[in-house]
């Protein structure tokens, strides 16, 4: 029990990232219903930026910075590339976030190299914490802490503000939002910043684990991209859940399946089958609106 | 008959297109003695698994261009077919013409496994649901190696093609790899073409646009949808065959899920719906690997990474500037022909022309990747010579603008906006 316990907990724990980077797709798809195939990469280059920048300054004011510069990045892709994609078929503008996938990623070699850099100014030690039977390290919990900080937070934004009010109404009906007085591109160009935001956290949590390189969000944002479509691509609870979810099956697949034909090695391939498995049953995720079509 | 006849030049250009890919691509390191041919063999080995991607492109467009269903797996598709044809090669003893047929027909079978829970699904959820299939594989090849070898792979080379008699004389191994290549290629693309135009083809078109006018027009919607899965398995598969062929070697880690978003890539900025853009599209993918073979940059990871570096942001470029990719761009540029002065279609004629001698030129003085981008950029910059005054206008009118110019009606041609795509070219693979 205790065993079971300690194995939902670590799952649990890396399902927080896959929700956080899963959220930050999200965000961008219920406005613009694209996947940003490249919001892993820029995380992954905002902790590159925080690398250097904690050469200089304390965790926390950095940690605020990058928030920062990750949310002007975002608003300045969503200005210089995809905009002019607006009206283009979806396909085409998934084709630019790969875009911008090659391109952080090869730039973050070039300018930092491709050896895995120890993410050592992190302020969270290794100490463990005993809650029960279950054995958690300090930094498992902080990021736990942390995505369910962020989800009160970003729901907290779009019920209660009026800015959150009218980016939901965008995402629901842009010509609508338009026609009522929403700056309808500045909606867009912010949601895009704040998906780089909630990215740029998840890439700070991931770096002191799998040490800083380029790859290092290479199967994070595969995972994400997976919770995102299990949770249903509309739903930011969804894709908390559905990383959750993703983060304990693994865990537990790893560790509860016969080793000779199945065990760690497919934990992976075994994951992907139970989320085949769910949208066959549910075809728009676990919490995705039925979409009903008018002919 | 006059040579400018549209039969003529057509006639003109097949001949062209014969003596480029059946002589001078494999064959031409040997014409000019004593000048420094770095290009000899491995620009045939490049050239045979662009003809892999080819097929490969096609297969993949019959189902996202066509018919309007997103996949991410299809390197499990062409994985499938590989190993299929590695095993019955190395461990049977068959030879590799017998294995092209069990090739597709596994990947077939493997498809149309897919094609039927792809039914219920469409848009993201089906790119997952296929990306799965992707990320699977490489786990399941190696984790099951009784059949596969598990990590180490499957070596060919002892029972792969080779040529008979008299030609094996003349030829080397992957010289005879790149006919063989090409040769399934070929065959590959006219089947293509025949189903997108038969009565098969215009089905999956008409799904793509509307299922239930579809359905309303006495089209068996989902069996129709399961047949296109089915088919681009086929040519995945029969790519993975020629694949094994040409590289004699075939490993998990050949068909990482990476390679699977390339593919979409490829059709995409070829063009979807298009066969020529199939092809194209898979060309100038497989370019990019040499890149790095003529910029200055030594050895290392700036040799690696800044060419697709470059990639990426050719890329937004691309798609920005030609929503309907290079085969619509070709479409949009004929149009704008048909409507010009004499003058100025000499011009915009004459850049392509002096292009493809200047490629020629220079990839016998210097290496092939750089011949193509030298004439691409001798073509562009004359034809577009006629279009400098209206963009130099529209960028001193901001960025907006400026893109707006470039793909407007009164922008160079090739740069279709979305509006005024041909219906047939009009994708709804992502809704």
């Amino acid at each position: 029990m205790g065993e079971l316990l300690q194995q939902v907990a670590a799952g649990l724990a890396t399902g927080s990232i896959y929700g956080l980077l899963a959220l930050a797709l999200v965000l961008i798809y219920r406005s613009t219903t694209v996947i940003n195939f490249a919001q892993g990469e820029m995380a992954m280059f905002t902790t590159f930026v925080a690398w250097t920048m904690l050469h200089w300054g304390p965790y926390w004011l950095v940690f605020i910075l990058i928030l920062l510069m990750a949310g002007a990045l975002g608003a300045l892709i969503e200005r210089v590339v995809i905009r002019p994609v607006e009206g283009a078929p979806t396909l085409n503008v998934i084709i630019v976030t790969l875009g911008l996938f090659a391109i952080f990623s090869n730039v973050a070699t070039i300018v930092w190299g491709g050896q895995p850099q120890a993410f050592s100014h992190y302020p969270i030690n290794d100490e463990t914490v005993k809650l029960g039977a279950v054995v958690l390290s300090v930094h498992d919990l902080a990021i736990m802490l942390f995505a369910a900080l962020i989800m009160i937070s970003l729901y907290a934004f779009f019920q209660y503000t009026p800015l959150g009010l009218a980016m939901r109404a965008t995402a629901q009906n842009s010509t609508a939002s338009r026609l009522m007085g929403i700056r309808v591109g500045r909606m867009l160009t912010l949601g895009w910043a704040l998906a780089a935001s909630v990215g740029a956290v998840a890439g700070m949590f991931v770096a002191p684990i799998v040490l800083l390189q380029p790859p290092m969000m290479l199967a994070v944002i595969l995972y994400a991209f997976a919770a995102a479509v299990l949770g249903g691509l509309d739903s930011p609870f969804g894709a908390v859940v559905g990383g959750l979810i993703i983060g304990v099956t693994e865990s537990l697949v790893g560790t509860y399946t016969p080793k000779e034909w199945l065990g760690p090695e497919m934990a992976l391939t075994v994951t992907v089958c139970i989320i085949i498995l769910v949208l066959v049953i549910r075809p728009t995720g676990i919490f995705g609106k039925r979409v009903m079509r008018r002919v | 008959m006059r040579l400018s006849s549209p039969f003529a030049l057509r006639l003109m250009g097949f001949a062209l297109l014969a003596f480029f890919l059946i002589y001078w691509l494999p064959f031409s390191h040997a014409l000019p003695d004593g000048l420094p041919m770095r290009f000899g063999t491995y620009r045939t080995i490049q050239a045979s698994i662009a003809c892999v991607w080819v097929m490969v492109a096609l297969g993949l467009n019959i189902l996202t261009g066509y018919n309007g269903q997103i996949s991410l797996g299809h390197t499990a598709f062409v994985a499938t077919g590989g190993y299929t044809a590695a095993i019955l090669m190395a461990d049977q003893g068959w030879p590799f013409w017998a294995v092209l047929i069990p090739a597709g027909v596994v990947s077939g079978a493997l498809g149309l496994a897919i094609g039927i829970p792809a039914l219920r699904l469409s848009g993201p959820y089906l790119a997952m649901a296929t990306m799965a299939l992707a990320l699977a594989a490489p786990q399941v090849l190696k984790k099951y190696d009784g059949l596969t070898h598990g990590t180490q792979g499957i070596s060919v080379r002892g029972g792969w093609s080779t040529a008979p008699g008299f030609i094996g004389d003349t030829v080397t191994q992957d010289q005879w790899s790149y006919f063989v290549a090409l040769f399934v290629a070929v065959v590959m693309t006219l089947i293509a073409w025949n189903i997108v135009r038969g009565r098969v083809g215009r089905a999956f078109v008409a799904i793509r646009d509307s299922e239930v006018a579809a359905a309303a027009m006495g089209i068996n919607v989902p069996r129709y949808k399961t047949i296109a899965f089915a088919i681009s398995a086929i040519f995945a598969g029969i790519a993975g065959a020629a694949y094994t062929q040409v590289v004699g070697y075939i490993a998990p880690e050949s068909f990482n899920v990476l390679r699977s978003i390339n593919f979409l890539t490829t059709i995409v900025v070829g063009g979807l719906a298009s066969i020529t853009g199939s092809i194209l599209g898979a060309i100038s993918f497989k370019m990019v690997d040499d890149i790095s073979d003529f910029l200055p940059l030594g050895e290392g990871p700036m040799a690696e990474q800044v060419p697709w570096a470059l990639y990426g942001g050719l890329l937004i470029v691309v798609v920005i500037l030609m929503p309907y990719g290079m085969a619509g761009a070709i479409r949009r540029f004929q149009m704008w022909l048909a409507f010009r002065k004499p003058s100025e279609r000499r011009i915009a004629l004459g850049g392509p022309a002096l292009g493809i001698v200047a490629a020629i030129a220079v990839s016998e003085l210097a290496g092939g990747s750089l011949g193509i981008i030298v004439g691409l950029a001798v073509a562009l910059a004359i034809t577009y010579s006629l279009w400098l005054p209206a963009l130099v206008r529209g960028g001193a009118r901001g960025y907006s603008r400026w893109v707006a110019a470039l793909r407007g009606s009164r922008g160079p041609p090739g740069f279709a906006t979305p509006e005024d795509g041909p219906s047939d070219d009009r994708s709804d693979a992502e809704r």
